[in-house]
């Protein structure tokens, strides 16, 4: 790969006719302009904090900031430095590399480096406005060093960028393959568990006076249930999501998946208990498969939880990188989540239950991703579980029916 | 129970036909045909008139839904369609009022017989 960016970058100093005389003057310019280098930083970094959209990328506060002002430094020095070698190609195509890495568009890239081209073009007019011949010469360089630059970032970026996009689209098939492959087992196991399932009941039915036979046959019963909700989680894992949006109340979403759980509520003491204002209940969702994922927190919980199980349904705004969202919080007071839960409770097969199959968070995962929400844990420490499901707020705009019932 | 059914079931595993009809004969219930094709099912209504169709719906030529379809063109006969497959989309015809019911295989005992009793109360 280095061998290449070298090549190119011979190419490219060819095309922009960089000669001996170039080297000659960069001792000049280098000796102009290092010592504002500290003045063009700061400038660099004030101007960033005033661009949400840059700003946005640098995550690590003041000491990030003064690593990047470190890093600005020595890329200065390397443009000034005259040595223009393979070590000075690798290095720009770091740059390059790390702002894929970040995130930050090369379009920004563009307009920072051109305002660091504008403040170098200002030191070296201001300080050579008494000899025009030098001030010519040494513009031209500096033109050609900074263009050559700014290739090299920017053709770093292309190819990262690119490489990273086939990676992933190479992922994204090879899931894609994986879940057909799991639908089409899932539907052949079906069938097949179908005649599992019509012999068990035959044999039962067949030996219904013969009670010594009636636990086999049972146990025999619930395996197969097991696995058919083993195949149902996966089929629903592996299966695109299509969502049917209506406009809903979530409290009553929450309450059937409650009521749902009845089976296994029997015989506890458990409560539920919902604290929903009433002007963030509504909004656009899935009922069915939001339905679900209150259904999957419950279960979780009514799992974890010993008698008396009581769990907490509570929601308040919250504002995310501007954008508006409903948080619900669910809370329960079992033990809460391990260390070890923390960090895997959304992979797929990750579960603490004997009887579980690990998908139903991941599932949920799917679900709140595709109404454009958020799922995430409560702080650690908090005592018991605490999910927080974000949705996004939507303002309902009344129709003109509304208005007029109103 | 009120009147006992004739009924006409199709699915191309024999052990699952043997069970329904097990279930069926249990319940008092005729089974009046007992097909491993959709072609074998349109010719068994056109020619038994059953009170309600059981049917699979992958089965070798025609499928189930294609099936009944060819039979509600000139009989509504209430359907149960049991499948490990989704329905197609457009399941049923709009032009046509019938009580259908689906279930998604595996099915149990209780359920089949819920079924039963629910699409003929429809």
């Amino acid at each position: 790969m280095l061998q290449t960016i070298n090549d190119k970058f011979g190419h490219l100093r060819q095309y922009l006719n960089w000669t001996v005389e170039d080297e000659k003057h960069i001792s000049q310019i280098r000796t102009i302009l290092l010592p504002f280098a500290p003045v063009f930083i700061e400038d660099f970094y004030a101007e960033i904090v005033r661009h949400p959209t840059i700003a946005r990328v640098i995550t690590g506060g003041d000491r990030q900031i003064a690593r990047l002002k470190q890093s600005l430094l020595s890329w200065i020095e390397g443009l000034l430095s005259g040595r223009y070698d393979a070590n000075y190609v690798q290095r720009r195509w770091k740059v390059g590399y790390r702002h894929v890495e970040i995130g930050l568009d090369q379009t920004y890239v563009n307009i920072a480096h051109a305002r660091l081209r504008m403040q170098m073009q200002c030191i070296l007019l201001e300080e050579l406005k008494k000899v025009p011949d030098q001030l010519r010469d040494c513009e031209i360089t500096l033109h050609k060093l900074l263009d050559l630059d700014l290739a090299l970032i920017s053709a770093a970026y292309a190819a990262e960028l690119q490489e990273r996009q086939q990676k992933q689209a190479k992922q994204d098939e090879r899931l894609a393959t994986i879940g057909q492959m799991i639908t089409g087992l899932a539907h052949e196991a079906r069938n097949a568990l179908q005649r599992l399932r019509a012999s068990t009941e035959s044999l039962e039915l067949d030996l219904e006076d013969q009670p010594a036979t009636h636990p086999d046959l049972h146990r025999l019963s619930v395996a197969q249930d097991d696995l058919t909700r083993l195949f149902t989680e996966v089929q629903n894992y592996a299966a695109p999501l299509a969502l049917e949006r209506e406009r809903v109340e979530v409290s009553h979403i929450a309450q059937q998946a409650w009521e749902s759980l009845d089976r296994q509520r029997q015989g506890r003491d458990a409560q539920l208990k919902m604290n929903i204002p009433a002007d963030l209940n509504h909004g656009e969702y899935d009922a069915f498969r939001l339905q679900q994922v209150f259904r999957n927190f419950f279960e979780n919980s009514l799992a974890a939880c010993k008698d008396p199980a009581i769990l907490e349904v509570t929601a308040q705004p919250q504002m995310i990188d501007g954008q508006s969202f409903v948080e619900f919080r669910v809370q329960d007071n079992g033990p809460g989540l391990s260390e070890s839960a923390r960090l895997h409770v959304f992979d797929p097969f990750f579960t603490t239950k004997t009887k579980g199959t690990g998908l139903g968070m991941a599932i949920a995962l799917r679900i709140v991703d595709a109404h454009g929400g958020r799922l995430q844990l409560g702080p650690a420490g908090s005592t018991g579980a605490d999910f927080r499901l974000l949705l996004p707020r939507v303002k309902h705009v009344p129709s003109a029916k509304d208005r007029h019932r109103g | 129970m009120s009147r006992p059914l004739r009924i006409a079931i199709a699915d191309d595993e024999s052990e699952i036909r043997d069970h329904y009809s097990k279930i069926i004969k249990r319940l008092g219930h005729e089974v009046v045909a007992e097909v491993d094709t959709g072609l074998a099912l349109v010719e068994a209504c056109q020619r038994l008139h059953p009170d309600l169709i059981i049917t699979d719906l992958h089965m070798p030529g025609l499928d189930g839904d294609q099936a009944v379809r060819e039979v509600w063109k000139t009989e509504i006969i209430p359907t149960i369609l049991i499948s490990a497959y989704d329905l197609p989309k457009d399941f049923p015809p709009d032009c046509v009022k019938v009580a259908w019911s689906y279930l998604s295989k595996p099915v149990k005992r209780l359920d089949f017989e819920a079924a039963i009793r629910a699409t003929m109360s429809m």
